[in-house]
């Protein structure tokens, strides 16, 4: 957890904005960046479950499950670190697609070395759409290591398969 | 015969001290449930770990008027199969929590689940409490089948 909280909060946006003093500030930003950014990754798939369902499970899960804020505690012999985030997520739906932003904000412990969003820095980004034969796309644009288990969660709320909540502290 | 008696005496009684002081000392308390066992909880955990594992407890706390809920007990749910029974006709704030232990050095975690119910009189509820891989899921229905919308308590404070 902690190495997960220290990647996103300070190695993942400096990868993406190049280690220069900005990075993305909005959803769309973010998926442009991501394809070039080291220790991130796009990720696309096909559901065989329909656009629809997906979309609905989306809607559900997302507030019931990525509105949460995580304190972690650090503490050895020689050092004790408090880091509380909080985790806010955005679902946009329209007939062709549902979005999903995952943003999270550092509320304490961390230092902010570049301009934040509002809302937070987007941790991961996830577009669901129809495509023929009652089949949904999803791609997901977020970290490639570190948030192994939220990206495990929102492809679960797509394929139907072990629906549920990502337990943040992992 | 006697001796051994004696003994086990002992063994008891430092066992109720040692039980009741680490008891006090975490702050939990087991609770006392109403007669009615008007849930029925089944639990599936598995970390994906051979180096860890989760255990899953709920915590119930009575709401009071003025939004205060008011810790009543916890309940560990070891068995994949139980009931129990909370109070029908007023909300209980039911707080889920799924502890993750590692093994050989490996951290502690709690994450959390929390429900605001009201169970009505003389109505049975189906709860399934599930932690696989890291991913969690309470779902809470009725006899009919239909799922209980979840509720928080948003400004509310516990004591």
């Amino acid at each position: 957890m902690r190495y997960a909280v220290i990647l996103g909060a300070v190695v993942l946006p400096a990868l993406l904005s190049g280690c220069v003093t900005s990075h993305p500030q909005t959803a769309e930003e973010f998926r442009k960046a991501v394809p070039g950014a080291f220790m991130a990754k796009v990720e696309t798939m096909e559901v065989n479950r329909p656009y629809e369902d997906v979309s609905r499970t989306i809607e559900e899960k997302a507030p019931e499950c990525l509105n949460v804020a995580i304190r972690t505690v650090s503490q050895t012999t020689t050092s004790y670190q408090v880091i509380v985030t909080e985790y806010r997520p955005t679902v946009r739906v329209t007939d062709q697609r549902t979005e999903l932003h995952v943003q999270q904000h550092h509320k304490q412990g961390v230092l902010k070395v570049t301009k934040e969003p509002e809302g937070g820095y987007y941790l991961l980004v996830a577009d669901a759409s129809p495509v023929a034969g009652g089949r949904t796309r999803l791609d997901v644009y977020g970290p490639s290591i570190g948030h192994d288990t939220l990206i495990r969660a929102v492809k679960g709320w797509a394929t139907g398969d072990n629906v549920g909540c990502p337990d943040f502290t992992k | 015969m006697i001796r051994h008696a004696g003994t086990a005496v002992r063994l008891i009684a430092w066992g109720a001290l040692v039980t009741s002081v680490l008891a006090g000392c975490s702050g939990l308390k087991p609770y006392a449930e109403s007669p009615e066992k008007n849930l029925h909880i089944r639990t599936h955990t598995a970390s994906g770990s051979a180096f860890s594992s989760v255990r899953a407890s709920v915590d119930v706390y009575r709401v009071e008027r003025g939004c205060v809920a008011d810790y009543e007990g916890t309940v560990a749910l070891d068995n994949a199969d139980m009931t129990m029974g909370v109070p029908a006709g007023r909300p209980s704030y039911l707080v889920f929590r799924f502890a993750s232990s590692g093994f050989l050095g490996g951290s502690n975690s709690t994450i959390s689940y929390e429900a605001l119910v009201t169970p009505r009189p003389d109505s049975n509820y189906d709860v399934r409490v599930r932690y696989i891989d890291n991913i969690y899921n309470v779902a809470i229905r009725d006899e009919a089948g239909r799922q209980i919308e979840r509720q928080r308590l948003p400004g509310c404070r516990s004591s």
